[in-house]
């Protein structure tokens, strides 16, 4: 007797995917002395559900605004070769992500002592 | 309605109705192109959502006057996405005025507009006084 199959085979094989709408979101950057700060509206997102990662050169940004019907941020942004993606940092504060990309050692200016 | 937009206000007027049905689940961008707003309707309330991030809560002010309510917002310059913001929204008959409530959390107004509750007619006897 085996009155379990009947459940076995009508349980769906894959679990659907929650939908999303993807919506780019509002962003600005500022370069300064020490490299770029890039400023992304994040509104209604929690630390949490937000992901920044480098990968080949660009950085990309994905972030889930859970709701009724949720919303996916996504944003990348190729480096210039002056920045160091390797030594970003970036915070979430007020539904605003801020990230500092900083120059490269190499890029950042020196003086130069004249003899 | 062109009186409840300030006179230095940047922003196109704008007014709107809250009333059932109304809405649907997304209402376009606000006048500043980036505030989108919603509104949700539940069995006891509505909820009305503003995007302002950035925007700390003393950049805000929230108005309630005969039914009218208005939100204003206006962030220093050197804050990020720096904004002025104003609408103003009608509210329905339905609406509980004295139990509004709202906060900002992750860069998002959030104002609960309760639903009066209707109250069941209780059945009196009236007195009939004699003169």
């Amino acid at each position: 007797m085996n009155s379990n199959t009947c459940c076995e085979t009508s349980r769906p094989e894959t679990v659907a995917e929650p939908s999303f709408i993807d919506t780019p979101p509002v962003f600005s950057t500022r370069d300064d002395e020490t490299g770029t700060r890039l400023q992304v509206a994040l509104p209604g997102v929690k630390k949490e559900d937000l992901k920044l990662t480098f990968h080949h050169g660009a950085l990309h940004l994905e972030a889930i605004r859970l709701a009724k019907t949720p919303l996916r941020y996504r944003l990348s942004a190729r480096l210039a070769s002056r920045l160091d993606g390797n030594a970003v940092s970036a915070h979430l504060e007020h539904g605003v992500l801020e990230v500092h990309v900083p120059l490269k050692a190499e890029a950042k200016p020196r003086s130069i002592a004249i003899q | 309605m062109n009186r409840l937009i300030s006179a230095n206000s940047l922003l196109a007027p704008s007014f709107d109705r809250l009333l059932d049905h109304a809405f649907s689940a997304f209402a376009p961008l606000s006048p500043d192109g980036r505030s989108r707003e919603t509104v949700e309707q539940t069995k006891e309330d509505h909820v009305l959502r503003i995007d302002l991030p950035g925007l700390r809560q003393e950049d805000i002010q929230l108005d309630l006057n005969d039914r009218t309510l208005t939100v204003a917002a206006e962030s220093p310059a050197e804050r990020p996405f720096a904004t002025r913001y104003r609408r103003a929204w009608s509210l329905g008959p339905e609406i509980d005025t004295a139990r509004i409530s709202a906060r900002l959390d992750l860069g998002v107004l959030e104002v609960t507009l309760p639903k009066l509750t209707p109250t069941t007619p209780a059945t009196r006897t009236i007195e009939i006084q004699t003169a």
